[in-house]
């Protein structure tokens, strides 16, 4: 009987039913922040002030681990009040637990606007809250706001005004063009996302703080943040067992400022797949093969055609022992280097890097370094300078270390290209444990070494072969302009990566090294001296000035994109794409980079005909570009959603649930046919 | 006898170091309760059991007793033969800790139709449940299985005038689940107090 008693006092206490437009409760002091007089036509923003004791604390509208959110239910047939706007809150450890809340003095903010023709502003307000230390009190109470509407403006005082101001600057903004938010990886325990700033000047390097909105779906505590290249990534922890949300909410705040940001999981781009290549459905057997005949059909592909032409141009005029040794030699480079890369790419995988096939090309070193190789080569075939045959040797000559040479060099000019097979491979590859793995990439090798070998090794396919004679030389010679056009490809990549700055970079760079060829063709000992010392000056210049570019690139502008911006290709957004389907429309994206070229073939030859692209517009589809020539996670992880990681992809929704991915090489009746088929 | 069952408890507390969550095996444990005997899991094997944190000084834990909800809900389910066990995790010096003596003065004071009030000041059962708050409810079924979660029902007010309008998840679980249908409900986020555990 004594506990009913004590229990009907300690509710008579802790629930005072007042009503009144300030109360003190225990720990807590509760009032209006509101003008003297209210304007007839104004609709204000007012606050509940929380005034809390210290130590003690209430809770935002995710109250974390424990705790309940104060509930506000207004009641008032003469005045429209919003719902309440939440200031940012802060993460309150209480024992083992997490709560997110507040703490010394808060406002809640609330939009009111009277109705027309009323005389009195009267709100009433049903107020419940529990205020917290480590035992909790709740309380309940009636609250009442009573002003009288003047013609003109709203009467405040000053120091209202400033306490509102205070605390309206840190709700949630309305704009959305700050943040990217991206789903990186959902499992069981945990959510991966990524926030990327859309324009400069939001955060410095630190990265933004990131609620859960959601208390039912995602844990409160802080998330595990990492710095990347120009965003940040938030691992979250989640609940066990509670099923899978559609979708997420956060909070993201910065300083003083916040933003919330959904983010969908369903209805996105997990549809039902069409892929004639999927790997789902493929045993390794059938990967390895995929891999060597994709590796035999890379000889064709322009970016390795001159080398390997080369290479055939010095074996012709050797012994077949010789001949051999040297096919061996080749293939020998071939595998090494595409293990060496497999080797880099599995460690990177296992660091968690977000990365791809060609992600060597990402780089604008490599990219600088080809651009020289490829203009020193070019020079060289055309008889401009002869340092002892040795550029020559690199590619040409029958030489034990430049056949292994030629290898790592086929490689490397091989990467932009991915041909047929190659993608379901190289995609099976990211996902494979570390030995079929590297089966795959060796598998590749393979495929690229064997025809050389093969008709090293097979006399009747070798006499097949032209013989050698004067001819030899002025190929050689007309194998410069392929390397040549390379060289004008690659700055182009270059000037993707840098801006028209690295356009600059690279042609100054050519420049001077010509320069510095041609003196050294004379017979005067300074003047070579002084060609050596500029050789390595621009050189050395050239790759130390490629992060300077970059940062002024980066700084310039991040918007440029300039893959994305013609005839109506619009950047890669997963979000633009979920609601495209959602209204229906079909969506078609391409998954390039300015290095890849059959992705720059296909571009030119069927994406951006007018045919096609009037075909897109009939049939109202949107029409996307991830651009993957600069490292992007965002993009990595959308690739790897469709088991990829090279480009080109491209991939199409139909007004369905369908998906399908089409071949890496391209046809305008393709195209044609996925509008054909539906109608 | 004492470092045996000591020793018990903290192997217990190892071994289910993983919070109980829904689709696994409930965690073992064996503690004392208010009624001076050794209560175990293995004891109500083949039972449905419900787990409800306890703190008595807890405003969420008197919007249910005060209410009567709790009681009812006791009544009705150890009726139909389940184990109902209440377990205070506060640690000693902690809101609502009680002795073995007040535990049951309390219980007979509140008129709890629990099966038993387990006493864990040392709060090696609350973790390895991942109890939370007072009241964080947990449903096994007879197979010892955890198959409901979380909250006591859908309204976190404290209010006890919101009681008749809300979900309770409790009972929902063990309607469908003794009728062999599958439970629709199985995890939610608990509300309350936090779990006063020694610091």
């Amino acid at each position: 009987m004594k506990f009913v008693v004590i229990l009907s006092l300690f509710f008579a206490f802790s629930f005072p039913v007042l009503a009144a437009e300030s109360i003190k409760a225990p720990h807590v002091e509760i009032s209006w922040v509101a003008p003297e007089k209210w304007g007839i036509h104004s609709a204000e923003r007012i606050g509940l002030q929380f005034k809390i004791d210290p130590q003690w604390h209430i809770y935002w509208k995710n109250s974390g681990d424990s705790g309940a959110p104060p509930k506000f239910n207004f009641s008032s047939d003469k005045s429209v009040v919003s719902q309440p706007q939440w200031p940012i809150p802060k993460r309150i450890p209480v024992g083992h637990l997490v709560n997110i809340g507040y703490e010394n003095s808060v406002l809640f903010l609330f939009q009111v606007s009277p109705i027309a023709g009323s005389k009195v502003l009267n709100l009433k307000l049903s107020l419940e809250w529990l205020l917290c230390k480590e035992e909790c009190i709740p309380g309940i109470a009636e609250m009442t706001l009573t002003r009288p509407l003047v013609t003109g403006p709203s009467v405040w005082i000053k120091t209202n005004q400033d306490k509102i101001e205070a605390f309206a600057k840190r709700i949630p903004l309305e704009e959305t063009s700050s943040w990217d938010l991206t789903l990186i990886e959902k499992t069981e325990e945990k959510l991966v996302v990524d926030l990327k700033a859309k324009r400069d000047g939001l955060t410095g390097s630190e990265a933004p703080d990131m609620f859960p909105v959601d208390g039912e779906n995602v844990n409160p505590q802080a998330p595990k943040v990492e710095t990347m290249d120009g965003r940040f990534r938030y691992t979250f922890a989640l609940p066990a067992g509670r099923g899978n949300p559609s979708q997420f909410k956060f909070l993201i705040t910065h300083g003083d400022l916040a933003w919330e940001r959904e983010l969908s999981l369903q209805g996105g781009a997990k549809a039902v797949i069409d892929d004639d290549e999927s790997v789902g459905r493929v045993s390794l057997v059938s990967l390895l093969f995929f891999a060597f005949i994709g590796g035999i059909i890379l000889n064709l592909m322009p970016c390795v055609l001159p080398v390997l032409s080369i290479k055939f141009l010095s074996i012709l005029k050797t012994s077949i022992a010789d001949r051999r040794k040297d096919a061996l030699l080749y293939l020998a480079g071939v595998l090494t280097t595409f293990f060496a890369l497999g080797s880099v790419f599995l460690v990177l995988r296992s660091a968690g890097a977000s990365i791809g096939w060609g992600y060597q090309l990402q780089s604008p070193f490599i990219i600088l370094f080809l651009i020289l190789l490829f203009w020193l080569m070019s020079l060289n075939f055309l008889g401009v300078f002869e340092f002892g045959e040795s550029i020559t040797n690199w590619a040409g000559n029958a030489n034990s270390a430049s056949s292994f040479t030629t290898g790592i060099l086929a490689v490397f000019v091989a990467a932009p290209c991915t041909g047929p097979f190659m993608g379901t491979a190289l995609g099976a590859a990211a996902t494979l444990p570390v030995a079929p793995a590297l089966g795959i990439f060796l598998s590749l090798g393979f495929g690229l070494g064997f025809p050389f070998v093969l008709v090293s090794f097979v006399p009747k396919l070798y006499k097949l072969m032209p013989k050698p004679g004067a001819w030899m030389e002025r190929l050689k010679q007309f194998l410069a302009f392929p390397l040549l056009g390379t060289v004008i490809w690659l700055t182009w990549v270059l000037g993707i990566q840098l801006g028209s700055d690295g356009w600059l970079l690279s042609s100054t760079l050519l420049l001077l090294v010509a320069l510095a060829l041609w003196l050294g063709k004379t017979p005067n000992r300074v003047v070579k001296g002084l060609a050596v010392v500029l050789m390595l000056v621009a050189v050395t210049a050239g790759f130390i000035s490629i992060p300077k570019v970059k940062m002024l690139q980066v700084n310039a502008s991040t918007d440029k994109v300039p893959l994305s911006t013609s005839y109506g290709w619009v950047p890669y957004d997963r979000s633009a794409i979920d609601q495209a389907r959602a209204q229906g429309r079909s969506v078609f994206v391409d998954f390039t980079a300015a290095w890849c070229i059959t992705c720059q073939l296909n571009k030119k030859a069927v994406l951006e005909k007018e045919s096609v692209l009037k075909m897109f517009q009939d049939n109202n589809v949107l029409i996307m570009r991830a651009d993957w020539t600069n490292q992007d996670p965002v993009i990595t992880k959308a690739l790897a959603e469709y088991n990829r990681n090279s480009v080109p992809v491209y991939l199409f929704y139909d007004k369905g649930a369908h998906a399908q991915i089409l071949p890496q090489i391209l046809t305008i009746k393709m195209i044609e046919n996925l509008f054909n088929k539906k109608e | 006898m004492k470092a045996l069952v000591f020793l018990s408890l903290f192997v217990a507390g190892c071994i289910a170091f993983a919070d109980a969550v829904p689709g696994n095996p409930a965690p073992a444990f064996e503690t004392s309760a208010a009624d001076g005997k050794t209560h175990k899991l293995s004891d109500y094997a083949g039972k449905w059991i419900v787990m409800e944190w306890y703190n008595k000084d807890c405003p969420y834990v008197k919007k249910h007793y005060g209410s009567n909800n709790m009681q009812d809900l006791q009544k009705k389910y150890t009726g139909k033969g389940v184990v109902w066990l209440s377990v205070n995790s506060s640690a000693e010096g902690k809101e609502g800790y009680t002795d073995a003596k007040e535990a049951m003065k309390v219980a007979k004071d509140t008129k709890s139709n629990a099966t038993a009030v387990l006493l864990d000041p040392t709060g090696v059962v609350g973790k390895a449940y991942g109890s939370k708050t007072t009241p964080h409810m947990f449903v096994i079924d007879p197979k010892g299985t955890v198959v409901y979660a979380g909250a006591i029902d859908d309204n976190n007010s404290s209010d006890p005038k919101v009681i008749a309008k809300s979900k309770n998840y409790v009972a929902a679980a063990l309607d469908a689940g003794m009728e062999n249908k599958k439970i629709e409900i199985t995890s939610t986020k608990p509300y309350g107090c936090g779990t006063k555990y020694a610091n």
